[in-house]
């Protein structure tokens, strides 16, 4: 699996001079791959290459060198499982703001009608949650998030910033054990500053979480 | 809705596998109540539970319950003492933010592990005199059954155990003598007033080489020292009963949201369990299928969600802590920070007033 050995490089969870995602950011839909344009390619990509499979196929069978066979039900489930991953990616993928918080000590990924993505860098590199394992980490200059679910459902979230600091790519690569292909959405996202028409929202004991339009401050 | 569509389907896919792992049922305790009033009552107080994340991450996977444990830490106790006062057999039952070396009762715990199935604690309960009523592990793990719950009429799946700890404590109560009961009272008395003024009383009493207390006489009813001491313990307890409703105000907020955590937990290990024990794969649902790709993501999605939902309780308890307005002396107080901090700051306040009376 290419999810598991081809990218799989050791996450350090401490980095001597840590990139720095801190901000708020939203979704740049210029820059982002969207889904089912990438869907439609790869798909296309994948039939052709099982074209050409075919046609080797058919020419092997014609020069008597092996016997003809129908179109193998792996072929069509291999095809279905690319849009499958495709499609759970851009479910995944689908927040348009993130909140990010970092520290020395950790980072918290806010992300808008999803659940936070968090590292402490302290602590072990892969901890084991109700559902799987759960790691993060350092690559380089990149913070990766990894999760590997029941049925061998495996997502990754690397996150890498621009030379400038003003673009933050979010790479989200899933694959599962039972596909052979895996799916990568890159979806890239600019800086911007909360203010004045923005909804700014806080949680309190007594009113749960309340919003407001933000001031120009 | 999501939330009850989004396990429906989860149990869907559990029911394909075709035996059920045979899990043997908790045993079902029942709180025992006192049948009439009790002699020389006694007051108790629990302390906030120890997190149990400290250590050199022996417990895989503990930081990332780190934010539910800061959360279970404040809820867990207030399920203790409510447990404590539906028995019966106590005076006030309170939630305290540290240890009260001069409590009369104190129970301390450390959550040794706690995911929604399994509610493992440490429990050691002990008296005035260091004499200790009970150290040891309790352990509970909830069933379906447990889980099946409204949100009007929230019950706790594990109120076995609770009611296993507040029997433990109550039967050592009860198997006290009416002069050992009078002992644990004074000496409760005793220690606090030596913590005000250990030169005025500490001549009192003796610490064995076992770290019991033993008293040695008390003071005359009528000392006026000693009744200042009262009073001012009574405005300690007056703190203590404020600060009780900030933790009662935590724990009914988190009730719900804290079930649903449970409940999600407890179907997602119980699902990694199936497919574990049986190599179970969904016969409805294709595997690697979207469909089942789908429920397996929106599932761990809910559940961190509700872990985002509790970080976020834990954070907002912290930081909202009102800041607590007290009468002292004809004088009003107001504290602020944590609540630890708050009581720190206030009984520092009553020591300064008893010196100063004392001259």
């Amino acid at each position: 699996m290419m999810f598991g050995c081809a990218n799989q490089k050791a996450l350090d969870r401490k980095n001597p001079e840590p990139v720095n995602f801190s901000g708020s950011w939203e979704l740049d839909y210029e820059m982002s791959e969207h889904a089912n344009d990438k869907l439609r390619f790869l798909y296309e990509v994948t039939r052709s290459q099982l074209r050409q499979q075919q046609a080797v196929q058919r020419d092997m069978v014609k020069r008597g060198m092996m016997p003809s066979t129908p179109v193998s039900s792996a072929v069509i489930n291999s095809l279905q499982g690319v849009i499958d991953l495709g499609r759970l990616t851009e479910m995944i993928s689908r927040s348009t703001v993130l909140n990010i918080e970092q520290s020395l000590d950790d980072i918290v990924v806010q992300r808008e009608g999803d659940f936070a993505l968090t590292c402490d860098f302290f602590a072990d590199r892969q901890s084991v949650s109700i559902l799987g394992q759960e790691s993060c980490g350092w690559q380089g200059d990149q913070l990766v998030f990894e999760v590997s679910l029941p049925e061998g459902l495996r997502v990754r979230h690397r996150l890498v910033l621009s030379g400038n600091g003003k673009r933050l790519n979010i790479a989200t690569t899933v694959s599962s054990n039972t596909i052979k292909q895996l799916f990568t959405l890159n979806r890239v996202y600019m800086p911007f500053e909360p203010g004045k028409g923005m909804y700014e929202c806080e949680y309190t004991l007594a009113k749960k979480k309340t919003c407001r339009l933000g001031s120009s401050e | 809705m999501g939330k009850i569509f989004i396990m429906a389907s989860l149990l869907a896919i559990a029911s394909c596998a075709t035996t059920d792992p045979v899990v043997p049922l908790p045993e079902t305790i029942d709180l025992i109540r006192a049948s009439r009033p009790q002699n020389h009552v006694l007051n108790i107080s629990v302390i906030v539970f120890d997190k149990g994340l400290t250590g050199n991450q022996a417990n895989i996977g503990a930081k990332v319950f780190a934010p539910l444990r800061t959360a279970e830490a404040v809820y867990l106790p207030f399920v203790l003492r409510e447990t404590l006062v539906d028995s019966g057999y106590w005076g006030a039952v309170r939630v305290v933010p540290e240890v009260d070396p001069t409590a009369e009762v104190l129970v301390a715990a450390e959550i040794l592990s706690s995911n929604g199935v399994e509610l493992k604690i440490q429990v050691r309960a002990y008296d005035s005199t260091g004499r200790i009523w009970l150290d040891q592990e309790y352990s509970d793990w909830a069933t379906d059954h447990g889980y099946e719950f409204d949100e009007e009429n929230l019950v706790e799946p594990f109120q076995d155990l609770f009611n296993k700890i507040a029997n433990d404590i109550n039967m050592v109560r009860l198997n006290l003598a009416e002069y050992e009961l009078s002992h644990i009272l004074d000496t409760a008395t005793l220690r606090y007033a030596i913590a005000l003024s250990p030169k005025a009383f500490a001549e009192y009493i003796t610490e064995t080489d076992n770290g019991l207390i033993q008293m040695s006489g008390l003071p005359a009813r009528d000392d006026a020292l000693y009744r200042k001491v009262n009073k001012i313990r009574i405005s300690e307890y007056a703190f203590i009963d404020t600060v009780d409703e900030q933790f009662e105000n935590f724990y009914k907020n988190m009730r719900l949201t804290y079930a649903y955590w449970r409940r999600y937990s407890y179907e997602l290990i119980q699902y990694g369990k199936k497919i574990e024990q049986s190599g179970f794969v969904g016969r409805r649902s294709r595997q690697g299928s979207f469909a089942v790709m789908e429920s397996i993501y929106k599932s761990y999605k809910e559940s961190k969600m509700n872990e985002d939902s509790l970080r976020e309780m834990a954070a907002s308890f912290d930081n909202e802590i009102s800041p607590t307005v007290m009468e002292l002396e004809g004088t009003v107080i107001r504290l602020n920070g944590s609540l630890q901090a708050q009581y720190e700051e206030w009984r520092r306040l009553l020591q300064e007033i008893y010196a100063a009376e004392r001259g």
